[in-house]
């Protein structure tokens, strides 16, 4: 029981150990503790914009984090998200224009879909060659974030670019998702947007996916092996393209979420490494869905937190921060554990 | 009077529990030096957390470990590597990738840098293997060799290091019988030349054989100490179970059924031990053994009846159906299997009980069992029967139980069993042998692999040896010849 609490305590404590250092280091460079420490929680939880903003960034982090931890729980590490929200986003600003006609909550589904499947497509890429071939999916998916922004690019710039910018027109804004700031006031001038809650009921549909479906469960047993699954009666190839498909998807979801809730269209670069960001958020969370949003809430608050700081400090201390929380994660768990895996008895 | 040498080891008041379990609870005793000391006990006793401790890759929470008089630094492997300790673990500790002579070497001084490893130690290890008679392809990756080849390896390890206090844990459990009696030869020499043995061991036969002195451990205690050659085997079956042990119900004559199983002409694999012409037929209700030393095709016919490993020539018919291309097909419904390789196939740690249930169950059977799991636990006694328990909290002897609990709930028509007692204790080994008959007798056919002759004997009812992927000796329960059986297991012609 102690152990079990060390481990779930783990998150915490490397989080108040990197804040800590980051302290010490605003320190040598001059910025008193105690008004860092007011500017990187006050400008982030003291007040409703910061906290909304808070939440805005954590939005498409949690997508992101998500499309890491699914392919995770079934055996494959999922490195192009990016590569795939931007896809799913492109694909969306698409579907976005060309149906702009469609009936508000229609156009919404579609736009939904679209990148879902453009997401879930680029997935399947790594998946099949994967299952085909056994060429490792880190590789693939690494490689296949660069084809995705070449592509994008070409596209882009060949019909679709508004003239002297790399962005698209504006999507239907029957799709648009509701500013929190028009409901709740709190709220004012942050970006927050009716696609958080969208990112909650996702985290907990794909925690129900996992732990309580027959397909969760297939695909947690080809996390032990293709010839585990094989014992199981499985087919470890499909169920190999389904896990990376499945994450390329919820990447795809974090490039729609970004663009329905606030940004109305598409942009390159408009993904600004939160594909990466999500396999940060996926190793705090400990590859449990449910665990994603309180871990992209973190992220969320040291990106704002970053901005607040620049004040006094080089917003680049707080990207060390998360450098740091990492490493420590890393460190204290495997502290956690010892004792625990190793639970032999004769 | 002169003051007798310190003892080899000294375990001294150890404890060590995991969470509720308590695994190790005051063990107190003594190892003499050179000699072979035997550690009895049932799955679960606590003896693999003891060597643990003793090897360093756990730390006990309380007591103390002494080797020669002198504490050994607790929690450190390196500590008990320095001061002579040498393990070999139940369940192999070899770099898969690695070839036999680069496992041996892994660590060592020297054989650490750029250069390439050096041509002495490698015929220095050759000499080793060759003066105690172990045969291992040296140059092969160790995840390449066959089970039997890697114990030999991990024994190897050991001998190379020159270490002082050999840890065996169930070095025999893989092990044929013509291969043990070299093993023990060898363990005894050691001894005399003033090592000390160290050995775990769940077969009482080979206590007498090998051992100046036993203990036995029974739910983390010491129940007791003797010398084997004065103390009946009786004596040392209550220590362990607590009780009289319970005896295999006595074998019925069997009535087979229809064919469920046949193969003509089945070869799939490569290498010299690769089966090649394998005719067998598997009726209801009958027992059909498989045995032999470990790695002489044992394993693939094995994987190519579940469609791991495609058929190079020959047919298979499973229910009477033609199974054409085994390898692209799952494996049948009504088919069990307790496989080889329970981490790697049958089950996964890092679930529960409940979900390690119904590992690949039909749907409908599934939910039967997540609603039946705790009886099923309780009824296949694995420790704790608790479904929500995570599988890698089991020891070893109760995860095979786990693995059981679940296929043989399975309703199967077709059993196949490989190895299935394997690492189990008299009780459980007993208890899956009444299972696996009970089984039979209700018309279901068994195809059993097992290294055990003993086992292959009580419970098959037509039996097969094979040598080098060839079927060389074959017939029904009441007419074996055992000679020429053991003719046949070492390939001897005749």
């Amino acid at each position: 029981m102690r152990a079990r609490l060390a481990i779930l305590a783990t998150p915490i404590v490397a989080a108040l150990i990197g804040i800590a250092i980051g302290v010490g280091i605003a320190a040598l460079l001059g910025a008193p503790p105690g008004r860092f420490l007011a500017l990187l929680i006050g400008q982030t939880l003291g007040s409703g914009y910061g906290f909304g903003q808070v939440l805005f960034r954590a939005t498409p982090l949690i997508f992101t984090g998500l499309a890491v931890v699914l392919p995770f729980r079934a055996g494959f590490f999922n490195i192009g998200a990016e590569g795939q929200m931007a896809v799913g986003g492109f694909a969306m600003a698409l579907a976005g224009i060309h149906l702009h006609a469609l009936p508000g909550p229609w156009l919404w589904i579609a736009c939904v879909v679209a990148a879902a499947l453009a997401g879930g497509a680029w997935g399947a890429i790594a998946g099949a060659l994967k299952a085909r071939t056994g060429a490792h999916e880190v590789i693939v998916t690494i490689l296949l974030n660069f084809i995705a922004a070449a592509l994008i690019n070409y596209v882009l710039n060949r019909w679709y670019a508004l003239p002297e910018t790399v962005r698209t027109a504006e999507i239907g804004a029957g799709a648009w998702m509701p500013r929190a700031s028009a409901a709740i006031p709190f709220f004012r001038g942050s970006g927050l947007s009716a696609a958080f809650v969208f990112a909650l009921a996702v985290a907990a549909g794909c925690d129900l996916l996992l732990l309580r479906t027959s397909l969760g469960f297939a695909l947690r047993i080809l996390a032990g092996g293709p010839r585990r699954a094989r014992y199981a009666r499985l087919s470890p190839s499909r169920l190999t393209v389904v896990a990376l498909s499945g994450g390329g998807a919820l990447a795809g979801l974090a490039g729609a979420s970004y663009i329905l809730g606030y940004k109305h269209y598409f942009e390159e670069g408009f993904t600004g490494g939160a594909g990466f960001i999500g396999i940060a958020v996926a190793l705090l969370a400990r590859n449990r869905p449910a665990a994603v949003p309180a871990s992209a809430l973190l992220f969320g608050i040291l990106s704002q937190g970053g901005l607040a700081v620049n004040e006094i400090v080089p917003r680049e201390i707080v990207d060390l921060v998360v450098a740091i929380i990492l490493f420590m994660y890393i460190v204290l768990d495997s502290k956690a554990r010892e004792g625990t895996w190793r639970w032999i008895s004769s | 009077m002169a003051p007798s040498p310190p003892a080899a080891v000294s375990f001294d008041g150890i404890a060590k529990r995991f969470g509720n379990t308590i695994a190790n609870d005051g063990i107190s005793f003594e190892v003499r030096p050179g000699t072979v000391h035997v550690l009895l006990g049932e799955n679960g006793a606590g003896k693999t957390t003891l060597l643990s401790i003793l090897t360093g890759f756990l730390k006990a929470d309380a007591g103390e470990v002494r080797l020669g008089g002198v504490p050994l630094e607790p929690g450190s492997p390196r500590a008990a590597l320095r001061r002579g300790v040498g393990f070999c673990a139940q369940h192999f500790l070899l770099a898969g990738d690695l070839t036999g002579a680069e496992n041996v070497l892994l660590g060592r001084p020297g054989c650490v840098g750029l250069r390439p490893l050096p041509r002495e130690r490698i015929a220095r290890i050759e000499a080793v293997a060759a003066a105690n008679g172990i045969a291992v392809p040296l140059d092969q990756p160790a995840g390449r060799m066959s089970i039997a080849e890697q114990e030999r390896l991990e024994i190897l390890k050991l001998l190379e290091r020159d270490s002082r206090l050999l840890v065996l844990d169930e070095p025999t459990s893989v092990l044929a019988p013509p291969e043990i009696a070299p093993l023990f030869a060898t363990l005894r020499r050691l001894a005399a030349e003033g090592r000390t043995v160290i050995l775990v061991t769940h077969r009482l036969a080979e206590v007498e054989a090998v051992a100046d002195r036993v203990t036995v451990l029974r739910r983390g205690r010491v129940v007791g100490e003797a010398d084997p050659r004065t103390t009946d085997t009786e004596t040392l079956v209550r220590w362990i179970a607590g009780e009289e042990p319970r005896v295999v119900a006595p074998r019925r004559s069997a009535a087979p059924g229809e064919v469920l199983l046949s193969t003509r002409g089945l070869s799939c694999g490569t290498g010299p031990s690769a089966p090649r012409s394998i005719d067998l037929d598997v009726r209801a209700g009958e027992i059909v053994g498989i045995g032999g030393v470990l790695g002489n095709g044992q394993h693939e016919i094995v994987q190519a009846l579940t469609g791991m490993l495609p058929l190079r020539g020959g047919s298979v018919r499973l229910f009477g159906i033609p199974y054409a291309a085994p390898a692209r097909v799952p494996l049948h419904d009504d088919v069990a299997w307790i496989p080889e390789d329970r981490r790697g196939e049958g089950i996964a740690l890092e679930m529960s009980l409940g979900e390690n249930l119904r590992i690949g169950m039909p749907r409908a059977a599934a939910d039967l069992t997540a609603n039946a799991a705790g009886g099923l636990l309780e009824e296949y006694d694995v420790r704790p029967p608790d479904p929500a328990l995570r599988a890698s909290h089991l020891s070893g002897g109760n995860q095979q139980r786990l693995l059981l609990a679940r296929e043989m709930s399975r309703r199967a028509r077709l059993i196949l069993a490989v190895h299935p007692t394997r690492g189990l204790d008299p009780a459980a080994t007993a208890f899956v042998q009444r299972k696996l008959l009970d089984a039979r007798d209700r018309g279901i056919g068994i195809l059993l692999v097992t290294g055990d002759l003993a086992e292959l004997r009580r419970l098959s009812d037509r039996l097969a040896v094979l040598f080098r992927g060839r079927i060389r000796y074959q017939a029904d329960a009441a007419e074996v010849d055992a000679e020429a059986m053991n003719r046949a297991l070492v390939g001897v012609e005749g």
